[in-house]
Protein backbone atom coordinates (compact mmCIF):
# COMPACT_ATOMS: atom_id res chain seq x y z
CA UNK A 1 0.00 0.00 0.00
CA UNK A 2 0.88 3.43 -0.62
CA UNK A 3 1.55 6.63 1.36
CA UNK A 4 -2.06 9.08 1.96
CA UNK A 5 -2.88 11.16 -0.32
CA UNK A 6 -4.97 14.63 0.44
CA UNK A 7 -8.23 13.68 -1.73
CA UNK A 8 -11.42 15.67 -0.51
CA UNK A 9 -10.38 19.54 0.34
CA UNK A 10 -11.93 20.95 4.41
CA UNK A 11 -14.94 22.53 2.28
CA UNK A 12 -15.90 19.36 -0.02
CA UNK A 13 -16.08 17.90 3.19
CA UNK A 14 -18.27 20.07 5.06
CA UNK A 15 -20.53 20.42 2.17
CA UNK A 16 -21.08 16.71 2.05
CA UNK A 17 -21.52 16.78 5.80
CA UNK A 18 -23.68 19.59 6.10
CA UNK A 19 -26.36 18.02 3.20
CA UNK A 20 -26.18 15.39 5.45
CA UNK A 21 -27.09 16.87 8.38
CA UNK A 22 -29.72 19.44 7.08
CA UNK A 23 -31.62 17.33 4.54
CA UNK A 24 -32.83 15.23 7.68
CA UNK A 25 -33.24 18.51 9.66
CA UNK A 26 -35.32 19.80 6.75
CA UNK A 27 -37.50 16.95 6.55
CA UNK A 28 -38.16 16.94 10.35
CA UNK A 29 -38.93 20.47 10.71
CA UNK A 30 -41.48 19.92 7.88
CA UNK A 31 -43.22 17.31 9.62
CA UNK A 32 -43.46 19.28 12.67
CA UNK A 33 -44.31 22.17 11.02
CA UNK A 34 -41.76 24.12 11.77
CA UNK A 35 -41.48 26.45 8.67
CA UNK A 36 -38.93 29.53 10.02
CA UNK A 37 -36.36 26.75 11.09
CA UNK A 38 -37.52 24.95 7.36
CA UNK A 39 -36.55 28.03 5.78
CA UNK A 40 -33.64 28.75 7.48
CA UNK A 41 -32.32 24.95 6.72
CA UNK A 42 -33.21 25.69 3.47
CA UNK A 43 -31.31 28.42 2.99
CA UNK A 44 -28.25 26.71 4.17
CA UNK A 45 -28.49 24.17 1.96
CA UNK A 46 -29.16 26.77 -1.07
CA UNK A 47 -25.91 28.12 0.22
CA UNK A 48 -24.23 24.77 0.31
CA UNK A 49 -25.24 24.22 -3.24
CA UNK A 50 -24.13 27.00 -4.75
CA UNK A 51 -20.59 27.06 -2.96
CA UNK A 52 -20.21 23.17 -4.60
CA UNK A 53 -21.03 24.57 -7.90
CA UNK A 54 -18.52 26.95 -7.45
CA UNK A 55 -15.85 24.63 -6.33
CA UNK A 56 -16.92 22.29 -9.24
CA UNK A 57 -14.89 24.68 -11.07
CA UNK A 58 -12.32 26.11 -8.48
CA UNK A 59 -11.74 23.31 -6.38
CA UNK A 60 -9.15 20.96 -5.75
CA UNK A 61 -8.65 18.45 -8.92
CA UNK A 62 -10.53 15.68 -7.07
CA UNK A 63 -13.66 17.86 -6.70
CA UNK A 64 -13.77 19.70 -9.89
CA UNK A 65 -16.75 18.67 -12.52
CA UNK A 66 -14.02 17.36 -14.58
CA UNK A 67 -12.62 15.04 -12.84
CA UNK A 68 -15.89 13.10 -12.15
CA UNK A 69 -18.52 13.87 -14.90
CA UNK A 70 -17.66 11.44 -17.77
CA UNK A 71 -19.71 10.26 -20.49
CA UNK A 72 -21.42 7.37 -21.30
CA UNK A 73 -18.38 5.52 -22.73
CA UNK A 74 -16.08 5.82 -19.96
CA UNK A 75 -19.11 4.49 -17.36
CA UNK A 76 -19.61 1.48 -19.96
CA UNK A 77 -15.51 0.66 -19.58
CA UNK A 78 -16.13 0.58 -15.77
CA UNK A 79 -18.79 -1.29 -15.26
CA UNK A 80 -17.49 -3.61 -17.46
CA UNK A 81 -14.46 -3.98 -15.85
CA UNK A 82 -15.87 -3.80 -12.26
CA UNK A 83 -13.93 -1.11 -10.90
CA UNK A 84 -10.81 -3.15 -11.27
CA UNK A 85 -8.71 0.31 -11.88
CA UNK A 86 -8.68 1.66 -8.76
CA UNK A 87 -9.61 5.39 -9.37
CA UNK A 88 -8.94 8.08 -6.50
CA UNK A 89 -12.06 10.10 -5.74
CA UNK A 90 -15.47 9.69 -7.67
CA UNK A 91 -15.24 6.77 -10.29
CA UNK A 92 -17.12 7.38 -13.70
CA UNK A 93 -20.31 6.09 -12.49
CA UNK A 94 -20.15 7.46 -8.83
CA UNK A 95 -19.67 10.37 -10.43
CA UNK A 96 -23.60 11.03 -11.76
CA UNK A 97 -24.26 9.89 -8.94
CA UNK A 98 -23.04 12.38 -7.11
CA UNK A 99 -24.56 14.54 -10.39
CA UNK A 100 -28.02 13.19 -9.69
CA UNK A 101 -27.55 13.56 -5.94
CA UNK A 102 -27.01 17.55 -6.33
CA UNK A 103 -29.27 18.21 -9.36
CA UNK A 104 -32.54 16.86 -7.57
CA UNK A 105 -31.55 18.66 -4.15
CA UNK A 106 -30.77 21.65 -6.38
CA UNK A 107 -34.58 21.44 -7.52
CA UNK A 108 -35.81 20.31 -3.83
CA UNK A 109 -34.78 23.76 -2.99
CA UNK A 110 -35.40 25.54 -6.18
CA UNK A 111 -39.03 24.16 -5.41
CA UNK A 112 -38.92 25.46 -2.05
CA UNK A 113 -38.28 28.55 -3.18
CA UNK A 114 -41.71 28.88 -4.51
CA UNK A 115 -43.70 27.21 -2.06
CA UNK A 116 -47.12 28.37 -0.66
CA UNK A 117 -48.37 26.33 2.48
CA UNK A 118 -52.30 25.78 2.38
CA UNK A 119 -53.04 28.76 4.71
CA UNK A 120 -51.18 31.00 2.61
CA UNK A 121 -49.30 32.30 5.09
CA UNK A 122 -46.10 30.37 5.40
CA UNK A 123 -44.22 29.99 2.18
CA UNK A 124 -40.42 30.29 0.23
CA UNK A 125 -38.69 33.61 -0.28
CA UNK A 126 -39.63 33.86 -3.89
CA UNK A 127 -43.68 32.24 -3.75
CA UNK A 128 -44.92 36.21 -4.31
CA UNK A 129 -44.01 35.95 -8.09
CA UNK A 130 -46.72 33.07 -7.85
CA UNK A 131 -50.36 33.22 -7.32
CA UNK A 132 -51.71 30.81 -4.63
CA UNK A 133 -52.69 27.72 -7.10
CA UNK A 134 -49.45 27.14 -8.34
CA UNK A 135 -47.56 28.26 -5.24
CA UNK A 136 -49.52 24.85 -4.29
CA UNK A 137 -49.07 22.74 -6.94
CA UNK A 138 -44.59 23.31 -6.06
CA UNK A 139 -45.65 22.90 -2.48
CA UNK A 140 -46.83 19.36 -3.61
CA UNK A 141 -44.28 18.79 -6.08
CA UNK A 142 -41.78 19.74 -3.43
CA UNK A 143 -43.35 17.32 -1.03
CA UNK A 144 -43.05 14.21 -3.32
CA UNK A 145 -39.78 14.91 -5.08
CA UNK A 146 -38.17 14.20 -1.51
CA UNK A 147 -38.28 10.93 -1.38
CA UNK A 148 -37.19 10.55 -4.98
CA UNK A 149 -33.96 12.44 -3.23
CA UNK A 150 -34.37 10.27 -0.73
CA UNK A 151 -34.04 6.94 -3.09
CA UNK A 152 -31.06 8.13 -4.57
CA UNK A 153 -29.12 9.14 -1.22
CA UNK A 154 -30.18 5.06 -0.42
CA UNK A 155 -28.33 4.27 -3.42
CA UNK A 156 -25.35 6.25 -2.66
CA UNK A 157 -25.35 4.98 1.37
CA UNK A 158 -25.59 1.10 -0.40
CA UNK A 159 -22.70 1.86 -2.91
CA UNK A 160 -20.66 3.16 0.19
CA UNK A 161 -21.56 -0.15 2.31
CA UNK A 162 -20.47 -2.32 -0.57
CA UNK A 163 -17.58 -0.97 -0.82
CA UNK A 164 -16.86 -1.10 2.96
CA UNK A 165 -17.87 -5.01 3.09
CA UNK A 166 -17.78 -6.50 -0.27
CA UNK A 167 -14.50 -4.25 -1.41
CA UNK A 168 -13.13 -4.09 2.21
CA UNK A 169 -12.40 -0.19 1.45
CA UNK A 170 -13.57 2.81 3.75
CA UNK A 171 -15.12 5.23 1.91
CA UNK A 172 -16.50 7.21 4.89
CA UNK A 173 -13.15 7.79 6.80
CA UNK A 174 -11.49 9.70 3.44
CA UNK A 175 -14.94 12.19 3.69
CA UNK A 176 -14.19 12.48 7.38
CA UNK A 177 -10.19 12.41 7.14
CA UNK A 178 -9.98 13.97 3.61
CA UNK A 179 -7.14 11.33 2.95
CA UNK A 180 -6.91 7.92 1.34
CA UNK A 181 -4.35 4.99 1.02
CA UNK A 182 -4.39 4.35 -2.99
CA UNK A 183 -4.00 0.78 -3.26
CA UNK A 184 -0.89 1.72 -6.32
CA UNK A 185 1.02 5.11 -5.54
CA UNK A 186 -0.63 8.04 -7.12
CA UNK A 187 -0.16 11.99 -7.64
CA UNK A 188 -1.58 13.85 -4.86
CA UNK A 189 -3.79 15.83 -6.24
CA UNK A 190 -3.94 19.62 -6.41
CA UNK A 191 -5.55 21.37 -3.31
CA UNK A 192 -7.25 24.54 -3.99
CA UNK A 193 -5.71 27.43 -1.99
CA UNK A 194 -7.76 28.77 1.24
CA UNK A 195 -8.57 31.93 -0.34
CA UNK A 196 -10.49 30.81 -3.34
CA UNK A 197 -13.30 28.99 -0.70
CA UNK A 198 -13.26 32.17 1.13
CA UNK A 199 -14.33 34.23 -2.70
CA UNK A 200 -16.70 30.78 -3.22
CA UNK A 201 -18.36 31.44 0.41
CA UNK A 202 -18.71 35.14 0.07
CA UNK A 203 -20.41 34.60 -3.44
CA UNK A 204 -22.73 31.93 -2.60
CA UNK A 205 -23.67 34.01 0.53
CA UNK A 206 -24.37 37.08 -1.25
CA UNK A 207 -26.74 35.26 -3.47
CA UNK A 208 -28.41 33.55 -0.66
CA UNK A 209 -28.99 36.46 0.75
CA UNK A 210 -30.30 38.18 -2.65
CA UNK A 211 -32.31 35.47 -3.32
CA UNK A 212 -33.56 34.92 0.22
CA UNK A 213 -34.92 38.44 0.58
CA UNK A 214 -37.10 37.91 -2.55
CA UNK A 215 -34.71 38.94 -5.29
CA UNK A 216 -34.17 42.35 -3.95
CA UNK A 217 -32.19 43.97 -1.16
CA UNK B 1 -71.75 44.80 17.91
CA UNK B 2 -74.90 42.79 19.14
CA UNK B 3 -77.09 43.20 15.92
CA UNK B 4 -74.01 42.70 13.62
CA UNK B 5 -73.39 39.48 15.99
CA UNK B 6 -76.62 38.77 15.51
CA UNK B 7 -77.37 38.90 11.83
CA UNK B 8 -73.69 36.68 11.36
CA UNK B 9 -75.44 34.16 13.32
CA UNK B 10 -78.67 34.41 11.05
CA UNK B 11 -76.51 33.88 8.21
CA UNK B 12 -74.17 31.32 9.31
CA UNK B 13 -77.47 29.31 10.34
CA UNK B 14 -79.01 29.96 7.04
CA UNK B 15 -76.45 29.00 5.00
CA UNK B 16 -75.84 25.77 7.15
CA UNK B 17 -79.22 24.63 6.32
CA UNK B 18 -79.21 25.04 2.75
CA UNK B 19 -75.79 23.66 3.12
CA UNK B 20 -77.00 20.43 4.77
CA UNK B 21 -79.85 20.19 2.26
CA UNK B 22 -77.31 19.97 -0.31
CA UNK B 23 -75.09 16.87 -1.56
CA UNK B 24 -72.41 16.09 0.61
CA UNK B 25 -70.40 16.04 -2.38
CA UNK B 26 -71.31 19.65 -3.96
CA UNK B 27 -71.03 20.99 0.01
CA UNK B 28 -67.20 19.44 0.03
CA UNK B 29 -66.24 20.91 -3.17
CA UNK B 30 -67.84 24.24 -2.55
CA UNK B 31 -65.59 24.04 1.29
CA UNK B 32 -62.51 23.54 -0.61
CA UNK B 33 -63.20 26.43 -3.13
CA UNK B 34 -63.82 28.63 0.10
CA UNK B 35 -60.58 27.65 1.90
CA UNK B 36 -58.72 28.33 -1.69
CA UNK B 37 -60.46 31.88 -1.51
CA UNK B 38 -59.03 32.38 2.29
CA UNK B 39 -55.77 30.92 1.39
CA UNK B 40 -55.80 32.92 -1.85
CA UNK B 41 -56.58 36.35 0.04
CA UNK B 42 -54.18 35.48 3.20
CA UNK B 43 -51.03 35.06 0.54
CA UNK B 44 -52.36 38.46 -1.37
CA UNK B 45 -52.16 40.36 2.03
CA UNK B 46 -48.90 38.49 2.87
CA UNK B 47 -47.20 39.10 -0.16
CA UNK B 48 -48.39 43.36 -0.40
CA UNK B 49 -47.00 43.19 3.36
CA UNK B 50 -43.56 41.52 2.82
CA UNK B 51 -43.16 43.24 0.10
CA UNK B 52 -41.78 46.23 1.95
CA UNK B 53 -44.42 48.54 0.44
CA UNK B 54 -47.57 47.47 0.01
CA UNK B 55 -50.40 49.29 -1.81
CA UNK B 56 -52.71 50.06 0.38
CA UNK B 57 -56.30 49.63 -0.97
CA UNK B 58 -55.20 45.96 -2.10
CA UNK B 59 -54.41 45.07 1.49
CA UNK B 60 -57.59 46.70 2.61
CA UNK B 61 -60.20 44.53 -0.19
CA UNK B 62 -57.92 41.25 0.27
CA UNK B 63 -58.69 41.51 4.61
CA UNK B 64 -61.78 43.00 4.25
CA UNK B 65 -62.59 39.72 1.78
CA UNK B 66 -60.63 37.48 4.06
CA UNK B 67 -62.69 38.47 6.87
CA UNK B 68 -66.26 37.97 4.98
CA UNK B 69 -64.97 34.35 4.03
CA UNK B 70 -63.73 33.32 7.72
CA UNK B 71 -67.12 34.53 8.83
CA UNK B 72 -68.67 31.95 7.08
CA UNK B 73 -65.98 28.62 7.42
CA UNK B 74 -69.08 27.52 9.88
CA UNK B 75 -71.78 27.36 7.25
CA UNK B 76 -68.99 25.26 5.87
CA UNK B 77 -69.14 22.00 8.02
CA UNK B 78 -72.49 20.96 8.06
CA UNK B 79 -73.40 17.15 9.88
CA UNK B 80 -72.77 14.67 7.06
CA UNK B 81 -70.19 16.44 5.12
CA UNK B 82 -67.12 14.59 6.86
CA UNK B 83 -64.80 11.49 6.19
CA UNK B 84 -67.36 8.67 6.43
CA UNK B 85 -69.24 10.27 3.53
CA UNK B 86 -66.81 8.08 1.36
CA UNK B 87 -66.08 11.28 -0.07
CA UNK B 88 -62.45 12.35 -0.70
CA UNK B 89 -61.78 15.29 2.21
CA UNK B 90 -59.22 16.31 4.40
CA UNK B 91 -62.10 17.06 7.44
CA UNK B 92 -61.67 14.97 10.13
CA UNK B 93 -64.44 13.81 12.60
CA UNK B 94 -63.47 15.47 15.32
CA UNK B 95 -64.94 18.33 13.63
CA UNK B 96 -68.69 17.05 14.36
CA UNK B 97 -67.69 14.66 17.74
CA UNK B 98 -66.04 17.86 19.34
CA UNK B 99 -68.04 20.69 17.55
CA UNK B 100 -67.08 23.05 20.30
CA UNK B 101 -63.76 23.38 20.15
CA UNK B 102 -64.41 23.45 16.57
CA UNK B 103 -66.61 26.33 16.82
CA UNK B 104 -64.33 28.23 19.28
CA UNK B 105 -61.61 28.11 16.78
CA UNK B 106 -63.13 28.97 14.13
CA UNK B 107 -64.84 31.96 15.99
CA UNK B 108 -61.10 32.78 16.39
CA UNK B 109 -60.12 32.92 13.29
CA UNK B 110 -63.06 34.72 12.73
CA UNK B 111 -61.94 37.15 15.00
CA UNK B 112 -58.53 37.66 13.97
CA UNK B 113 -59.32 38.30 10.51
CA UNK B 114 -61.98 41.06 11.73
CA UNK B 115 -59.22 42.64 13.54
CA UNK B 116 -56.39 42.21 10.60
CA UNK B 117 -59.58 44.07 8.28
CA UNK B 118 -60.29 46.51 11.10
CA UNK B 119 -56.53 47.54 11.21
CA UNK B 120 -55.85 47.64 7.30
CA UNK B 121 -59.25 50.08 6.89
CA UNK B 122 -56.54 52.55 8.57
CA UNK B 123 -53.42 51.44 7.33
CA UNK B 124 -50.91 49.50 5.48
CA UNK B 125 -47.73 50.08 7.80
CA UNK B 126 -46.62 46.04 8.19
CA UNK B 127 -45.60 47.24 11.65
CA UNK B 128 -48.88 47.12 12.65
CA UNK B 129 -50.28 44.49 10.26
CA UNK B 130 -47.78 41.95 10.85
CA UNK B 131 -48.57 41.00 14.49
CA UNK B 132 -52.08 40.46 13.09
CA UNK B 133 -51.21 38.45 10.29
CA UNK B 134 -49.27 36.61 12.76
CA UNK B 135 -52.63 35.69 14.79
CA UNK B 136 -54.33 34.79 11.62
CA UNK B 137 -52.21 32.63 10.61
CA UNK B 138 -51.94 31.14 14.17
CA UNK B 139 -55.21 30.59 14.26
CA UNK B 140 -55.56 28.93 10.84
CA UNK B 141 -52.48 26.97 11.71
CA UNK B 142 -54.20 25.97 15.35
CA UNK B 143 -57.49 24.63 13.84
CA UNK B 144 -55.49 22.86 10.95
CA UNK B 145 -53.44 21.03 13.27
CA UNK B 146 -56.59 19.52 15.76
CA UNK B 147 -59.32 19.32 12.84
CA UNK B 148 -57.57 18.93 8.94
CA UNK B 149 -55.98 15.39 8.05
CA UNK B 150 -52.33 16.41 7.23
CA UNK B 151 -51.24 14.85 4.13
Amino acid sequence: MAGAIRIWDLPTRLVHWGMALLIPFSWWTAENGQMDRHRLSGYLLLGLLLFRLIWGFWGSAPSRFRAFVKGPFSVWRYVRSEGAREIPGHNPLGGWSVVAMLGMLSLQVGLGLFSVDEEGFESGPLSHLLEFNSGRTVAAVHEKLFWLLVALIALHIAAILWYLLIRRKNLVAAMITGRMHPAEPVEQPRIAPAWRAVLAILIAAAAVWFVAGGLSF
Amino acid sequence: MGSVKIIFLLSAGIALVSAAAAQPKVVISARQLGMKQVGKSFKTINDQVRSGSPEAAVVKASASQLAALAAKVPSWFPAGTGPDTGIKTAAKAEIWTRAANFRAKAAAFAAATRNLAAAAAKTSDPGVLEPQIRRVGGTCKSCHTAFKLQS
